[in-house]
């Protein structure tokens, strides 16, 4: 998961540096972290954490999509993210480490996510917006590929993730397998199973 | 006779069942707002506040859905638990007003009664969940009510429920958990052919 700012403080982001050890830069910018996160209003906090995304929050984001082959709006993600670490700033009293509980507020607003698009998508609602380009280029209905997107969110974490390397990352079925710490026959048949679940969502509509 | 057959003839059978749990999911509108509406926000912070509200209205349900499943667990509740839920429903209650959202009148009696420190002062864990439910109908809200109705021994709405959460796009794992859900209900109905070819599906 995308750390704080790459910037000139690559030493900083060992692993190994206790947090009490951390360097003086990276003490500061947590301090200053943490000052944006207190005394206000859920509301005003959200506006703090747009304004030029001090928490690097879009990159932790686009992590976190990455690292659980969620297929999300990334931007509608990001101002999700936002809005639960303003809604929860109040509980963080400092443990655990920042970075810790930030990323585990951005689990936690894509998981929601991925659940909200699912009743919208059971309901029938609207595609969103953001999928009306792609859509375009794949020759496909938004709303059909807004489905497909829901069954593949719908899908185990080891499936998505097979079906990200395999079909859309179209990498090496070895090489893929060895990363997710499987197989090359289960990471096959996983991304197979994701694939015939995103068919399955493309050939609703025209069923129905 | 398949698996998906017979989720297909309990769909028809449990029709007014699911209906009234389609109604009981749209009445949304519970918690007036004025965050979305305060002058001309930049389009960009009102689409940032318009998730916001979504955000508090989910933890207002998901504190609800707590509330129903701590409910269902007798009228005492082990100290630690209790406090933490009164905890929790104080924080959202301030927050909601805070940021200039009015729950609206069941959500604001719940969410008063729950944090009082009296367990017996609670609604009932069908009112609970009810209530979680039209807020957001998220799967912690709809296993809820599921399980509020099924103490209650309405176990045709019970099924609904179940019904309506296997009909979303879901992992392996989270279906198992609803169809051993709806095995077990439907053989309180008597239904236990069904319920036997379900559970070997």
């Amino acid at each position: 998961m995308a750390s704080t700012s790459k910037t000139a403080e690559s030493e900083c982001d060992s692993p190994t540096v206790e947090a009490s050890q951390a360097c003086p830069e990276k003490r500061a910018s947590r301090a200053s972290a943490r000052a944006l996160l207190a005394g206000a209003t859920p509301r005003e906090v959200l506006a703090r954490l747009i304004a030029g995304d001090p928490l690097e929050l879009r990159a932790r984001v686009a992590s976190g999509l990455a690292s659980e082959a969620l297929f999300l709006d990334p931007d509608r993600a990001f101002l999700r993210t936002a809005a639960h670490v303003a809604r929860f700033a109040p509980r963080y009293r400092g443990q655990p480490e920042l970075d810790a509980w930030l990323d585990a507020r951005v689990q936690a607003a894509l998981r929601e996510l991925a659940e909200e698009e699912r009743e919208q998508s059971a309901h029938g609602r609207a595609a969103p917006t953001a999928l009306a380009e792609l859509a375009g280029k794949l020759k496909l209905e938004p709303a059909a590929l807004a489905r497909a997107c829901v069954a593949l969110n719908g899908c185990e974490r080891l499936e998505r993730r097979a079906f990200r390397a395999l079909v859309i990352e179209a990498r090496e079925i070895d090489v893929a397998a060895r990363e997710l710490g499987s197989t090359p026959s289960e990471t096959g048949r996983a991304a197979r199973r994701a694939l015939e679940a995103a068919l399955a969502a493309l050939g609703q509509g025209s069923a129905e | 006779m398949s698996a998906c057959r017979v989720l297909d003839e309990l769909s028809r059978e449990l029709a007014p069942e699911l209906r009234a749990l389609a109604e009981l999911e749209a009445r949304r509108g519970l918690v007036r707002s004025d965050l979305l509406g305060v002058g001309c926000l930049p389009p960009r912070l009102a689409q940032a506040q318009a998730e916001l509200l979504v955000v508090h209205v989910s933890e207002v349900s998901a504190v609800l859905a707590s509330a129903a499943r701590l409910a269902l667990r007798g009228p005492s509740l082990p100290e630690e638990e209790h406090e933490a839920l009164r905890e929790r429903c104080l924080e959202a209650r301030h927050l909601l007003a805070l940021d200039g959202l009015t729950p609206g009148e069941g959500v604001a009696r719940a969410l008063d009664a729950l944090a009082v420190e009296r367990r017996a002062a609670w609604p009932t864990a069908l009112e609970l969940a009810s209530l979680a439910v039209a807020l957001r109908p998220s799967s912690r809200a709809r296993a809820a009510l599921a399980l509020a109705l099924a103490a209650s021994g309405d176990w045709r709405p019970a099924s609904a429920v179940a019904l309506a959460a296997l009909s979303r796009p879901r992992s392996a794992a989270v279906r198992r958990r609803w169809l051993a859900r709806l095995c077990l209900w439907l053989e309180r109905l008597g239904d236990h052919d069904r319920a036997a070819l379900l559970r070997a599906a």
